[in-house]
């Protein structure tokens, strides 16, 4: 295998996780937002519905970065006390 | 796409192997916050404006460092407990003619918090008694 297959393959898988890890997400952030804004499913999604989905999406996302951030810093001081 | 089964070794490109640790690594890491992020939103029970206030942020925080604290205390505790189940049973259940140079089954509990706690504290236990001596 040459340097350029191999960039090749590890650029590929790496972008096959970073898909992964996306669509992980929106499937959480689905099912939360779902179930805190849609309470009683109507013929059509109604637009009070679609704008506490919309505040719902950002918030699980500042939330999953807030987690993330966390989740780092403490792996990292960690680390510095062993 | 899943890593997880795929051990670096045994691969012979050095790279891929490294890079294979690398990505499996960051996947666990991964796996954890998505986790972590949707047993704390259920907790946090964020507010209804369009992001989150300081108060929401601050639980957040606070549940990934508690996660973390209850389960370093879940594997430590279950490390003495386990240990002094092991001994219990040994004297307990085993004659005088059993052989114990395989020492105690391994229950996979080994963390090096627990080993050096249980080691330090025999110790202090003979310090102890020597002291009655004087």
């Amino acid at each position: 295998m040459d340097g350029a297959q191999r960039q090749q393959i590890m650029a590929s898988v790496q972008q096959q996780l970073a898909l992964q890890n996306a669509q992980e997400l929106l499937q959480k952030l689905s099912d939360k937002c779902f179930k805190a804004c849609v309470q009683k499913p109507g013929s059509t999604l109604s637009s009070s519905e679609q704008k506490c989905i919309t505040s719902c999406s950002d918030r699980y996302m500042d939330a999953w970065n807030i987690v993330s951030r966390t989740y780092a810093e403490r792996i990292k001081r960690e680390q510095h006390r062993h | 796409m899943d890593l997880s089964s795929m051990s670096s070794q045994g691969i012979g490109d050095a790279q891929l192997a490294s890079f294979i640790e690398q990505e499996n690594q960051k996947q666990r890491f991964q796996s954890v916050v998505h986790s972590l992020t949707e047993q704390c939103w259920e907790l946090c029970a964020p507010s209804i404006s369009s992001r989150l206030d300081g108060k929401s942020e601050t639980c957040l925080a606070n549940c990934v460092e508690r996660f973390i604290d209850s389960s370093n205390y879940i594997i430590n505790k279950l490390g003495q407990e386990g240990a002094a189940a092991v001994a219990s049973m040994k004297s307990n259940e085993f004659s005088t003619s059993t052989d114990f140079s395989m020492g105690a089954p391994d229950m996979g509990l080994q963390s090096p918090e627990f080993a050096s706690e249980y080691s330090s504290s025999s110790t202090q236990q003979d310090k102890k008694s020597s002291w009655k001596f004087w």
